[in-house]
């Protein structure tokens, strides 16, 4: 059976397509000439050996989709596509760094990038990874670089926004899909913003640049710059993305465990029925969702168990990537998601970037300390939050806490009690519709029960 | 103050814009182009803030050179 990439089908160079489950690209005719370079030149080897272009093999032609076709290359399958609006700050930031090193290093092998879309990056191992390998073409001496407004866009804006205004802002990502117009960048940065010279090129007066030209007719056949002024373009942007930071304060979530009411033994306890649980499935994958810091990810990960960390905290999806940088960790990736309201699919005919469920589902997944704020900070019924995860996994680690915690009882001092139904008794009553409850444990020192559900399909 | 700075701001721009604009008449420029058009303006500086960069860092690499060696004599 084969399948098209909803998401790649703009470039005329290619597109990518599964066939018999197994991702492959099509290199099509129109880009022999670039993509022979890129593979003679050596910066393929260059790129893929320093672990900064995803690699891939020859594949038979056989399965050409056209006859446009060229070649067909199976490129290394990624256990995970993740997308700009589940990045937190220091992902984005990386990607970028990754993108102008490319540009930097393919300028080097007399080849430029001719897209610089934040969707060409992926984390693996915890690491951004340049996946388009179609993105190269030889460099024309002189001429400008092409993809310049879009690294504005879908980088440099949104950065800017996220250290100077606000680090929400990387949520207009989901929609605008060829990055944050540069106007829009312009009038919501503060003056600040104009203080900082690659700040004010490349968006204040860029933006000003697009309005300027909008209606007026120039030559642009006479122009040229030269290589030194393209590198000047590439490492000012270069100082540009480096100099902006941010720090996590005042989140919500970031110092949950310091307020958390486990004793030291109670949280030990629970540590370790988790990872009971995990040797019990083995699942070949886990999310976390409200993974937090991601402290009980790293059971799963510890074990080589790929686990995505979800939490709709910046501060804690931003101390969790850190933490995973310093520690050189490869099987934990945090990402950003409000679970109320998951990451839909987007683009053209909303299949151009696929919806959180239709990556899924996950072989095991983790609801740990979340479903009391789901039930009743988010009003949601045990019933749909059943269903909720029943799509998106085969098992199902879950903690029930019941309403006289005390976790619990903080949720409901500005609210009036409407949840006669949050009992021990309707929640279990509610999973055991699509799951079969393997193990339940109390966890010491608290009124909490984890739970190890597996889905009846999956037993079946 | 800040009426200062913008019209600085706009000066600067003014001036950029009056040095490199072309005056023959091709096409229509949609805001790609004029992002194209505006790096143009911009790659004269930044070339010129590039070549000050690596002229100071081998200014740095030297001086780093000659402090080390007085140092191990």
């Amino acid at each position: 059976m084969s399948i098209n990439i909803p998401a790649s089908f703009r470039d005329p160079s290619g597109f990518l397509f599964f066939q018999n489950a197994l991702l492959y690209r099509q290199i099509n005719k129109s880009y022999k000439e670039n993509y022979d370079c890129l593979m003679s030149s050596g910066l393929y080897k260059d790129l893929s050996d320093s672990g900064l272009l995803i690699p891939h093999e020859d594949a038979d032609n056989k399965y050409a989709r056209s006859n446009e076709a060229y070649k067909i290359i199976k490129p290394e399958p990624l256990p995970f596509i993740s997308y700009p609006y589940e990045w937190c700050f220091s992902q984005l930031r990386d990607a970028a760094l990754l993108t102008l090193k490319i540009q930097r290093k393919s300028l080097q092998y007399d080849m430029s990038l001719k897209d610089c879309s934040v969707y060409n990056v992926q984390f693996k191992k915890a690491k951004p990874i340049f996946i388009d390998t179609l993105s190269f073409e030889k460099y024309d001496t002189g001429k400008p670089w092409v993809a310049y407004r879009q690294f504005c866009q879908h980088f440099l804006a949104p950065l800017a926004l996220m250290a100077y205004k606000d680090i929400r802002l990387s949520q207009l990502f989901r929609i605008y899909i060829d990055g944050i117009p540069l106007d829009l960048a312009s009038k919501l940065l503060p003056f600040s913003s104009c203080l900082n010279l690659p700040l004010l090129l490349h968006i204040h007066l860029h933006a000003k640049s697009q309005r300027h030209f909008a209606d007026k007719r120039v030559n642009l056949n006479r122009q040229n710059i030269t290589r030194l002024s393209f590198l000047g373009l590439i490492d000012n942007l270069e100082s540009a993305v480096k100099r902006l930071k941010w720090k996590p304060k005042n989140t919500e979530w970031a110092d949950y465990y310091d307020e958390t009411n486990y004793s030291e033994e109670a949280f030990k306890h629970k540590k370790q029925i988790v990872a009971d649980f995990l040797n019990r499935i083995n699942p070949r994958n886990v999310w976390d969702f409200g993974a937090n810091t991601g402290i009980f990810s790293r059971i799963a990960s510890a074990k080589g168990i790929q686990t995505i960390s979800f939490d709709n905290d910046p501060a804690a999806c931003e101390k969790n990537y850190l933490e995973c940088i310093k520690n050189n960790e490869t099987n934990t990736l945090p990402l950003l998601l409000d679970l109320t309201n998951p990451s839909p699919g987007i683009g053209w005919d909303n299949q151009e970037r696929a919806s959180l469920s239709e990556r899924g589902p996950t072989d095991m997944l983790f609801a740990l300390a979340l479903v009391h704020h789901l039930a009743i900070s988010n009003n949601l019924s045990f019933e749909k939050i059943a269903d909720f995860f029943n799509k998106n996994c085969n098992s199902l680690v879950i903690e029930f806490i019941p309403k006289d915690d005390s976790q619990v009882q903080r949720l409901l001092t500005t609210r009036e009690d409407i949840f006669d139904l949050y009992t021990q008794e309707s929640f279990e009553k509610e999973f055991k519709k699509y799951f079969a409850i393997q193990q339940a444990v109390n966890i010491i020192d608290s009124k909490r029960t984890l739970y190890l559900m597996i889905k009846k399909q999956i037993m079946v | 103050m800040k009426n200062l700075i913008k019209i600085a701001k706009i000066a600067i721009f003014s001036l950029l814009l009056f040095l490199f604009l072309e005056h023959s008449v091709y096409a229509y420029l949609d805001p790609g182009s004029g992002s194209y058009f505006f790096q143009l303006i911009i790659a004269v500086l930044l070339g010129g803030i590039f070549s000050i960069k690596l002229f100071w860092n081998k200014i740095k690499i030297f001086l780093r050179r000659l402090f080390s060696k007085n140092k191990d004599e």
